[in-house]
């Protein structure tokens, strides 16, 4: 699985690198909102600048942009199911790679110029300390860039395993979705967004596409095609145990609670303050026994996935 | 295949470390970076290429760092240079003897809750012994064996707490990171079997099922199906 | 959990005794007698995902010939009896000591099995006894994975002498296969934590 960086370069505007802030602060930085409103467009624009006068248009820092992706990168190796893709975070985190590459590339060359037209030293040994403070930043960038590589690819493989676990089931909701949207018919004129492409990138359809086929294939050749047809079927969901594996949505996960990610906790609707003593907590119901618990800011608790997944997709938690 | 078994659903001690070197730290340098003080210096020297330019930090303090001045930086930042003996790094406050021996005492005096210890005390404390052992003023074998201590009350402390495992949820403060996932494969295993057994006795089946096939929003919260529609 | 998990498979095949409650032509060979009828009360084990079926569909209820009430009787096929793995006698001994207890003799999916079980008849006791069992034997299971020696390039770090290793042995062989995932896992997890912060 590749990730074409020119690709992505050829069709992003640099300067659109920014987001919406809402002015009342509840789905601030919600990439994955912002996302789906976009991956169904081209792709191309990122902040439809002058539509929402009401809105301020602040630059991303790269170091929010990878804060935020280590989070989501710990989110997805502790969830059950597979969280959606932040398609601008990715694409900025890319081009941003590329970018260092390439100065690197120009700075270890200069570097070799230099040492080399100083007459001193002439040789460039990559395994000498860098007792030369000069080498210093050099080494620390190559340093930071494979950490950044190591992310990303640590990332993007725990997805790609969540899309074989769950390959058929995932084939399954887009199906459903796209059946209900047929019966629909011309009733919408928008285009709504699959839950596939709502969930993956387009590398990753691509991969889920590919892994589905082999799949049935390997299964077809190996076993079932030598079963009589009523026994062919992989996705029976009549039968008294479902065929389709979901993800566990009840499973017990290790969350930490931190508020809205603006930090402003008298404007979240869903937050209860209480005093005495002072705390703000999120309170979620266990379905069968209408058991309420607080969720208090700042604090870590073991929990069900699902009475969670919405804080979370809100980032108003986070997995640990 | 794509992601090897034992990483899913958790991460390797290795991640861990990983994840805590991102973490903020004091050093002190042993060399400038400052560009006024340096200027002069460059010019002798004819070069102007080495600036930090950092994609995951603000590189502000690496490029205003002045010989035997704090400043912080990343912990990975810090062994490296500590590594090139190029800084020092400045122990936490936490991690001084004086500091382990009040959080021992207040694990030995609050039998139900942990210290407030920072939220990576286990690791960093195990990298900076490794790595920077030179920086402590307190003996660092002294330092490790009350950390040692602190692992060992908690520890005890947990295998207590587990008699309160339940259906429902559990709250874990002051738990660190470590040992947090030390803990997961067990206590998430032993609670969604608990909550498994639970859900069957209130007739509520657990068991992935599909819900109605036309709801979608069902569809994309799981569902609950009642358990004798599985006895049919 | 899922279609091809082979302890739930497993579970659904353990013998469930049933009881008929009606004369059924032809099922005789089910009690040794070939071609001729089972009686009602015949007491015959059936694996719980065929017994579970039979317990719950209706057969046409008798009805009484003269006044035509069909009779109160049971009109599933069967009745299901507590297996010997929920007998009073195992009830019992999970009372009296819940860790010494070899579940894995008494069923090797316990764990599952139980749950069918306790959501057949919603049984809330036999929920709470289960949890209280599993939670037991957890805290055992926990120190055992958290105390079992490691040793790699021979460079070995001994907590334990061979004594104790042995005890570690009869103990993991006394575990339902549940247990025996957790347990695998959680001492996974323990001993990588050692090996890190033991590495030079």
């Amino acid at each position: 699985m590749s990730l074409d960086i020119d690709d992505i370069l050829a069709e992003l505007d640099r300067d659109t690198t920014a987001v919406e802030m809402s002015s009342d602060g509840i789905n601030l930085q919600n990439d994955a909102s912002v996302d789906i409103m976009n991956s169904s467009l081209d792709g191309t624009n990122v902040a439809p600048k002058g539509q929402l006068l009401t809105s301020k248009v602040r630059a991303i820092s790269p170091v929010e942009d990878f804060n935020k992706l280590k989070t989501l990168w710990k989110n997805e190796r502790c969830s059950p199911e597979l969280l959606p893709y932040p398609h601008q975070l990715m694409r900025r985190m890319l081009i941003r790679i590329q970018e260092q590459m390439e100065h690197l590339e120009i700075l270890s060359m200069n570097f070799f110029e230099e040492s080399a037209g100083g007459g001193g030293n002439g040789r460039r040994n990559g395994n000498a300390p860098a007792n030369n403070n000069k080498m210093l930043p050099l080494l620390c960038m190559e340093a930071e860039l494979e950490r950044v590589k190591f992310v990303i690819r640590s990332y993007i493989r725990c997805r790609l395993s969540k899309v074989d676990k769950y390959s058929i089931y995932l084939r399954q909701i887009n199906e459903q979705f796209l059946n209900e949207e047929h019966e629909e018919g011309d009733m919408n004129t928008e285009t709504r967004i699959s839950p596939l492409e709502a969930l993956l990138s387009s590398e990753e359809i691509k991969y889920h596409q590919k892994h589905f086929s082999l799949l049935l294939n390997l299964l077809n050749e190996s076993v079932l095609k030598y079963m009589s047809d009523d026994l062919q079927a992989i996705n029976d969901t009549e039968g008294t145990v479902n065929m389709i594996d979901e993800p566990d949505w009840n499973k017990f996960v290790f969350i930490k609670v931190n508020g809205p990610p603006n930090g402003e906790n008298e404007f979240d609707p869903l937050l209860i303050h209480k005093l005495d003593p002072d705390r703000y907590y999120y309170s979620i119901t266990i379905p069968e026994t209408n058991e309420d618990i607080e969720l208090i800011i700042g604090s870590i608790y073991i929990v069900r996935y699902n009475l969670i997944k919405d804080l979370l997709k809100d980032d108003k938690i986070e997995l640990l | 295949m794509s992601l090897p078994k034992q990483l899913q659903d958790t991460f390797s001690p290795k991640e861990l470390q990983f994840m805590v070197e991102e973490e903020p730290i004091k050093i002190f340098p042993r060399f400038t970076t400052r560009q006024k003080i340096r200027k002069q210096r460059d010019d002798l020297l004819g070069t102007n290429s080495h600036r930090w330019k950092m994609l995951t930090m603000n590189d502000t303090s690496l490029n205003n760092m002045v010989a035997m001045q704090s400043t912080t930086v990343t912990l990975w930042i810090a062994l490296l240079l500590k590594q090139q003996s190029k800084c020092n790094i400045i122990a936490p406050e936490w991690l001084t003897s004086k500091a382990l021996d009040r959080a021992l005492q207040f694990e030995q005096t609050n039998t139900t809750r942990f210290s407030p210890l920072p939220w990576d005390w286990l690791i960093i404390s195990e990298i900076l012994f490794k790595k920077a052992p030179d920086d402590f003023h307190d003996p660092v074998h002294e330092l490790r064996s009350k950390i040692q201590d602190l692992r060992e009350i908690r520890q005890l402390k947990v295998a207590k707490g587990i008699r309160y495992m339940n259906e429902s949820h559990l709250q874990l403060d002051n738990l660190s990171l470590l040992e947090i996932n030390e803990l997961r494969p067990f206590i998430s295993g032993i609670m969604d079997k608990l909550r498994e057994i639970h859900l069957a006795a209130v007739g509520t089946g657990d068991n992935n099922e599909m819900g109605d096939e036309d709801d979608n929003d069902e569809m994309f919260n799981g569902t609950m199906r009642n358990d004798s529609s599985r006895l049919l | 959990m899922g279609y091809y998990d082979i302890d739930d498979v497993l579970a659904d095949s353990a013998e469930i005794p049933c009881k008929f409650n009606h004369e059924i032509p032809g099922l005789g060979y089910l009690e040794n007698n070939p071609g001729g009828s089972i009686h009602v009360n015949s007491q015959v084990k059936l694996p719980l995902w065929l017994a579970r079926v039979l317990a719950i569909i209706d057969v046409a209820p008798d009805v009484d010939p003269i006044t035509g009430v069909p009779s109160e009787e049971n009109s599933a096929f069967l009745t299901l009896m507590t297996p010997e793995a929920f007998s009073t006698k195992v009830i019992n001994a999970i009372k009296t000591d819940p860790v010494a207890l070899d579940l894995h003799s008494i069923n090797p999916q316990f764990y599952a099995l139980a749950i069918k079980w306790i959501g057949l008849f919603s049984d809330q006791d036999l929920a709470e006894i289960v949890s209280e069992l599993l939670l037991k034997r957890a805290q055992v299971i926990n120190s055992h994975a958290n105390s079992i020696t490691i040793s790699y390039n021979n460079d070995s770090i001994n907590h334990n002498n061979s004594k104790s290793l042995n005890n570690q042995t009869v103990f993991t062989l006394t575990l339902d296969e549940f247990e025996k995932k957790i347990y695998k896992q959680a001492n996974e997890s323990y001993k990588d934590i050692k090996k890190w912060m033991f590495q030079s």
